[in-house]
This record gives C-alpha cells, structure tokens and sequence, in this order.
C-alpha cells in the first residue's frame, strides 16, 4: 500500500511537492502550538526583567508591566508605556524606544523616566552594533549607558558626546554609536515631556481592571 | 579507509565546508567578527545539518527529482523554524544570543550542497555522521575565522564566552592590555583578508603534503 502510494506520488511531482509542503505546514503548526505558551512566558519575564533594571531607582508597589496605557507616538506609531505606582500614584514610566539608525541599524532602548521628568534608567533592548566597539553601550559590557541616569532636560546636559560639545563619553574608534544612543534618549525625554499630561493623568489603568484596588498598599521592595 | 573514516576526514579538513567547498560564505563573512560569535553560529548549523540530512536521507527513495531542491527548501527552512521557537521556548537566554544567527542558517548553501550531494544518497545513519562532520568542520573554520578577527581587530579571543556559554567558560576570555587593534579586521573588509590568508595558507599546507608524497613515490620507483 505505502509502495503503490509513494510509487504514484512519484509520478506526479507537483502532488508530491504539495504533501510535502503540507506535511511540513502540519509540522511548524504543531511546533507553534507546543511552543506558544512557553515563548510568550519568557517574553513577559524578559519585559519585567528590563522593567525591574530600567525602573529600579523609582518606588513602585505595582507591577508596571500589567499597568499600560497605549500612547501615540505621532508617526502612525504607538508606543506603550508601563506604569509605576506607588500607593495608586505613577511615581514614573517606562517605555521601548526605537531610536535612529546607529551603525549597524537602528537601536531599541528601553527607557525609564521617573516622575519628575529625569531619566531613572536607560537599557538597550536591542541593536546591532559592531562587536567589540559599539556593544559597548549593552550594560553586560560597559557601564557606559548608566552615565544618563539621574538627567533630564532641565538638569543642563548637552545632550551629544563629547566630539559634538556634549556630556557624554563617545567610544574609541566609535562615535556613531553613541551618538546615535544620546540622540534617541533625548528625543524619548521629549517624547515624554510633551506626552507627560497623558502618561501620567490620574485614572486607574484601562488595561487591568484595578479600579476597587484600595489606594494605599504597602510598599514592598520599593527603596531598592 | 572506512566509510565512516573518509566522511569525518571530509568534514574536518578534506572537504571542509569553508575552506575546501567554499560554502556558507554569508554566514561566514557575516557572523565571524569574533571567536564567540563564529562558534555559536557553527552551533546552530550543526543542528540544521544533521536533521536535514537525515530527513533527506529517510525521504530519498520518495524524493521525485524533478521537485527535489523545492522539497530540500521546504524542509531545510522548517527544520530551521522549528530550531528557532524550541530555543526561544526552553533555551531562552542562549537564543537571545543565537537568536540573530538561526535566520542566517536558511541562506546557507552548504545545508542544500550536503542534502544534494550526500544525504540523497546515503542511509539515515552515514547522512547524520556526515551532516555532524561538516557541522563541526564548519564550527571550527568559524571559530578559526573568528578568532584571528578578534585577535587582530581588538587584541581578544573568546571575548563574552560566558555569555553563549555560561559562567563556567569564562576561563576561556583572553584581553591583551594596551593593544588598540586594528578596526579593518573586525569590519567586513577584514573578513576576506582573513578568509584569503587562511585559504592560501591552507594551500601552501596542501601542497607541500603533495610534494612530499611524490617525492617518496618517486624515490620507491628510483629504487625499485
């Protein structure tokens, strides 16, 4: 039976093309199946790593990744912002910011600004600088992107390296990069800074039905 | 010599894939910029070309030739798909350091070359020793490549091992102090000079092997 079968496919290609092509779309179904769950667990507990590291310096009681809110971002793009709370009021945000093209691409930085408007904490989400000379700014390698903690647009930073006249330290034998970076932090803080009515207006999250959530909860590991 | 004993010497040196075929030479160019990096994208390959041997191998008695290479396409890139959500699932973090080469792996002719010119044609067993071989031949060219690279363009060798490989591999970093390297090597250009000198130097090894085997027939026949 399986002769007759695969001896008849054999003569007509195109058949045999098709089952393979649904024998291998069967496949990649089952393997999505299997693996959605599990990928989609460790999305979220990348998206809380990079909040935890980005919001670490802002007192927060809340789990900021639960706590959305869907921002536009002027160019047909929107961008959403993660929320920290402290006893029911935003004490910062965080957000992924695609910043302009460095050497390799462009650059996703996560950004976390606290409430006042300064930088709490800048990561790099993705890129795909240089090896060796523009990675510098991933924090496993440098500590390099820490020098924006703490600033802000009123702090009286030049927002350039320093080849341009600014504050922050360009990499030897590569500017581009950092360059690149200064100008995506800044551009988030402006970003934040004319979005800020709406970031941080006072109702209760859309997303996570938190409305009866008594409004003074205890802080727990908020000094870290 | 052993059926067994020819395919490893193949893949190892004989036939290897970069530096004997002349395969893969977008993975290699793109992805060798330091030691580490060509190690985990030789990684990854070897995965691909050991269960696409075998798949071709199993299926070459129903394979038409007329549809061959679609059927080998169809495979090859779900195989690769399927790599790439199991290690987003259950090998999160050392896909997000693998994760920008598995794409790269479809483009990979050696895959294709390996499943037209050996698996089509072999049992499933020999296929895989094969598709492991080259594997490994192709890991260690890259980790070669690499390796003069980095050693070259920034004075280290495995630098962030421990990132692909875990803490216990850190042993592996080597920095050279004061050594302000020499960018080219590290920047595209760098990967034909360093491809080039390797190829003609295995040349040069070649054919001194040569010369000296004729020189001993030589001498068998003056004596004879």
């Amino acid at each position: 039976m399986s002769t007759l079968a695969t001896g008849g496919l054999r003569q007509r290609p195109g058949l045999l093309l098709g089952a393979f092509a649904l024998g291998c779309s069967a496949l990649l179904g089952a393997g999505d199946l299997v693996t959605r769950a599990e990928i989609r667990l460790r999305q979220a507990e990348d998206l809380r790593h990079a909040l935890d590291q980005t919001l670490a310096s802002v007192p927060h009681d809340n789990n900021p990744a639960d706590d959305t809110v869907a921002v536009d971002a002027g160019n047909g793009k929107t961008i959403t912002i993660y929320r920290a709370r402290q006893g029911g009021e935003i004490s910062g945000v965080a957000f992924n910011w695609v910043g302009e093209a460095g050497y390799g691409g462009p650059i996703t930085l996560t950004v976390g600004v606290a409430h006042d408007g300064r930088i709490a904490s800048v990561r790099v989400l993705s890129h795909s600088e240089t090896p060796g000379l523009g990675d510098k700014i991933d924090v496993r390698k440098s500590d390099w992107i820490r020098a924006f903690d703490g600033r802000g647009l009123d702090t009286g930073t030049r927002w350039a390296v320093r080849k341009d006249g600014g504050d922050f330290d360009q990499f030897a034998g590569a500017t581009i990069t950092p360059r690149a970076v200064v100008g995506a932090v800044h551009d988030s803080l402006r970003f934040y800074a004319a979005q800020r009515e709406r970031l941080l207006a006072p109702q209760a999250p859309a997303s996570a039905g938190r409305e009866g959530e008594p409004a003074a909860v205890p802080a727990k590991g908020s000094a870290s | 010599m052993s059926e067994a004993r020819r395919v490893i010497r193949d893949g190892l040196w004989d036939n290897n894939v970069v530096f004997g075929q002349m395969l893969g030479m977008c993975p290699t160019l793109a992805t060798t910029g330091s030691a580490t990096n060509g190690l985990g994208m030789g990684l990854a390959t070897t995965v691909v070309l050991v269960c696409s041997g075998v798949l071709v191998s199993l299926f070459r008695n129903v394979i038409a030739r007329e549809v061959r290479i679609a059927i080998y396409v169809l495979l090859m890139s779900s195989i690769v798909t399927l790599v790439d959500m199991t290690m987003n699932a259950w090998m999160h973090e050392l896909h997000k350091v693998l994760g920008l080469f598995i794409p790269l792996i479809v483009v990979n002719c050696a895959i294709m070359g390996r499943a037209e010119a050996f698996a089509s044609k072999r049992t499933p067993g020999i296929a895989a020793l094969d598709g492991l071989m080259m594997g490994i031949g192709f890991t260690l060219a890259l980790m070669v490549l690499g390796g003069v690279r980095e050693a070259i363009g920034q004075g280290t060798l495995f630098a962030d091992a421990s990132m692909l490989l875990g803490e216990r591999f850190a042993f592996l970093e080597l920095r050279l102090d004061d050594y302000r390297g020499v960018l080219l090597m590290i920047l595209p250009p760098g990967g034909f000079l360093a491809l080039g000198f390797l190829v003609a130097a295995r040349q040069r090894m070649l054919a001194r092997a040569r010369t000296r085997a004729s020189l001993t027939n030589g001498d068998a026949v003056a004596g004879a």
